[in-house]
């Protein structure tokens, strides 16, 4: 039996792009316990609801990340929507669909590119953002920003994208679509990847549920759970199945966001070709009154967002509860047993997002 | 097309006493805790435990009001990884929860004001309620004169 120490992982490290600080009990190098600690920025973001209209409040939700930001906007607006009964227009609903793949697929290939930093592989890290520079390019094209695009509003959208816009995207996915078959064979074929992920990090299926595991985190150990198949937006309207492996480990994780960004690629198609014509948003009367838990599958998995309204335009609370919240718990029992040479990739493997857990 | 689910959510206000054993009967259904949110609304608080199926879908909410003096009991020994919110809730809107696991003491967020969410004057009520509380419940410990006297009496006969 060795010494027991206590070390110190972060909140500043090199393969952490947030703060995020655990304090790691390690046994010759075994690590037995890890104890998360946050709130290095916390920003008290839902507390504008008390300055803030219901309708500027979806710019504040947007701002809640960089990266999943529509999704934010989208989970906002879907819940003050079902507060207030407003039916919104088929357009916007398969517009909101676009816009949150596109999100999707930028997330994924974002975080393929802090994997691959995070095990040292760096000429695929800088591949993998290369090619998410196309997909911010068609955001800035569709909205006229490459992260927060600020699109949503109460009740629709507030831009369309014209039909030879929609056939760029097209064009353009199939280009990406290339791409990351290239960049899959080494994510899943490389040796020295495999080595630093398969058998990594092992998260049962039982183990994932009794943590409250969410996202594609869950979904690699096998829980067949996304929220998309509630059909929200457009969802409902298309055709897909969840993406799941029932390995559990850092593989696993990488397999299923590769495999989902073929889904989102796929899933984006679907909706271009099912698009109809109409409005792009239906007017939204009154003040919510009522209260709404709303979920979607944000990149990182399944996303609450609370809004309870009095009949003013100021809500009485919003509350967002991301999916990192819910993913720092299994992480800590992921790293039950880890090497501490491993914990870096596997922290990197839940894609965490901070700023979006301290909101 | 893909198999919609999407059943409308339930929800439903229990008491604060029965909170442990309803949580509990969620867990033995297999269900997720997914969150759990506080509100401070008309001078109380409203407490949210919301569980989901992963399998259905279903999303059920548990509602508990309570006067802001109140303690709420952990539920960390049902679900662990409820900490979280717990430690959350206790230091943005100081809800009094009571035996959390791991406890950081309103140190989660590392802010210096004390219930940053809740409204102006609302952790001054807070206080006041708690005294008259303690205040209540020191009368009901102590006996009454009365029966006091009774036993005295009833003593000094035998």
């Amino acid at each position: 039996m060795g010494k027991k120490s206590v070390v110190p992982f972060g909140p500043q490290h090199p393969v952490l792009p947030e703060p995020i600080h655990l304090d790691l009990v390690i046994e010759d190098e075994i690590i037995s316990e890890a104890i998360p600690n946050i709130g290095f920025i916390h920003r008290g973001l839902e507390g504008l609801v008390e300055k803030k209209d219901f309708n500027e409040m979806v710019y504040i939700a947007e701002r809640t990340c960089g990266i999943c930001s529509f999704g934010h906007g989208l989970g906002y607006v879907e819940a003050i929507e079902h507060v207030m009964n407003i039916e919104v227009p088929a357009r916007a609903r398969y517009l909101r669909t676009i816009w949150a793949e596109l999100g999707r697929m930028h997330s994924h290939l974002l975080w393929l590119g802090l994997a691959a930093d995070a095990f040292g592989f760096e000429s695929l890290f800088y591949e993998s953002w290369r090619i998410r520079e196309r997909i911010l390019d068609l955001h800035e094209l569709t909205c006229g920003s490459r992260l927060i695009f600020s699109v949503n509003k109460v009740g629709g959208v507030i831009r369309d994208i014209p039909a030879d816009k929609l056939a760029y995207i097209k064009d353009q996915i199939l280009i990406v679509e290339k791409e990351v078959k290239n960049i899959e064979k080494t994510f899943l074929g490389d040796y020295s990847v495999q080595t630093r992920s398969k058998g990594i990090g092992l998260l049962t299926k039982e183990e994932a549920h009794d943590l409250g595991a969410v996202g594609p985190f869950a979904r690699a150990s096998g829980i067949t759970a996304d929220l998309r198949t509630t059909g929200y937006a457009a969802y409902g309207e298309l055709d897909f199945e969840p993406v799941i492996s029932n390995d559990g480990d850092c593989y696993a994780r990488l397999d299923v966001r590769i495999r989902e960004l073929y889904q989102s690629i796929d899933l984006i198609r679907q909706a271009i070709d099912k698009i109809p014509e109409g409005e792009l948003e239906a007017k939204a009367i009154g003040f919510p009154k009522g209260e709404y838990f709303m979920r979607i599958e944000q990149p990182r998995g399944e996303a609450v967002y609370y809004v309870k309204g009095n009949g003013t335009k100021i809500l009485d609370r919003m509350r967002i509860r991301t999916p990192t919240f819910a993913n720092i718990p299994p992480l800590c029992e992921t790293l039950k047993g880890a090497d501490y040479a491993d914990v870096g990739p596997l922290v990197v493997s839940i894609d965490p997002c901070i700023s979006c857990t301290e909101r | 097309m893909c198999k919609v689910l999407n059943p409308e959510p339930i929800q439903e206000t229990i008491a604060l006493d029965k909170l442990l054993f309803e949580v509990m009967k969620k867990k033995e259904a297999g269900l997720r805790l997914s969150q759990i949110c506080v509100s401070y609304i008309n001078e109380k608080y409203e407490l949210s435990y919301s569980f989901a199926d992963d399998e259905s879908f279903q999303y059920t909410v548990l509602r508990v009001v309570i006067d802001l003096y109140e303690e709420v009991p952990s539920i960390c020994k049902i679900y662990p990884y409820a900490i979280f919110y717990e430690n959350e809730i206790a230091e943005l809107y100081d809800v009094n929860v009571e035996m959390i696991d791991l406890d950081f003491h309103g140190k989660f967020y590392r802010i210096e004001k004390e219930a940053p969410m809740l409204p102006e004057g609302a952790l001054e009520k807070k206080a006041q309620e708690e005294a008259e509380a303690k205040k209540r419940a020191e009368a009901a410990a102590e006996p009454a004169p009365e029966a006091q006297t009774e036993e005295e009496n009833k003593g000094g006969n035998n």
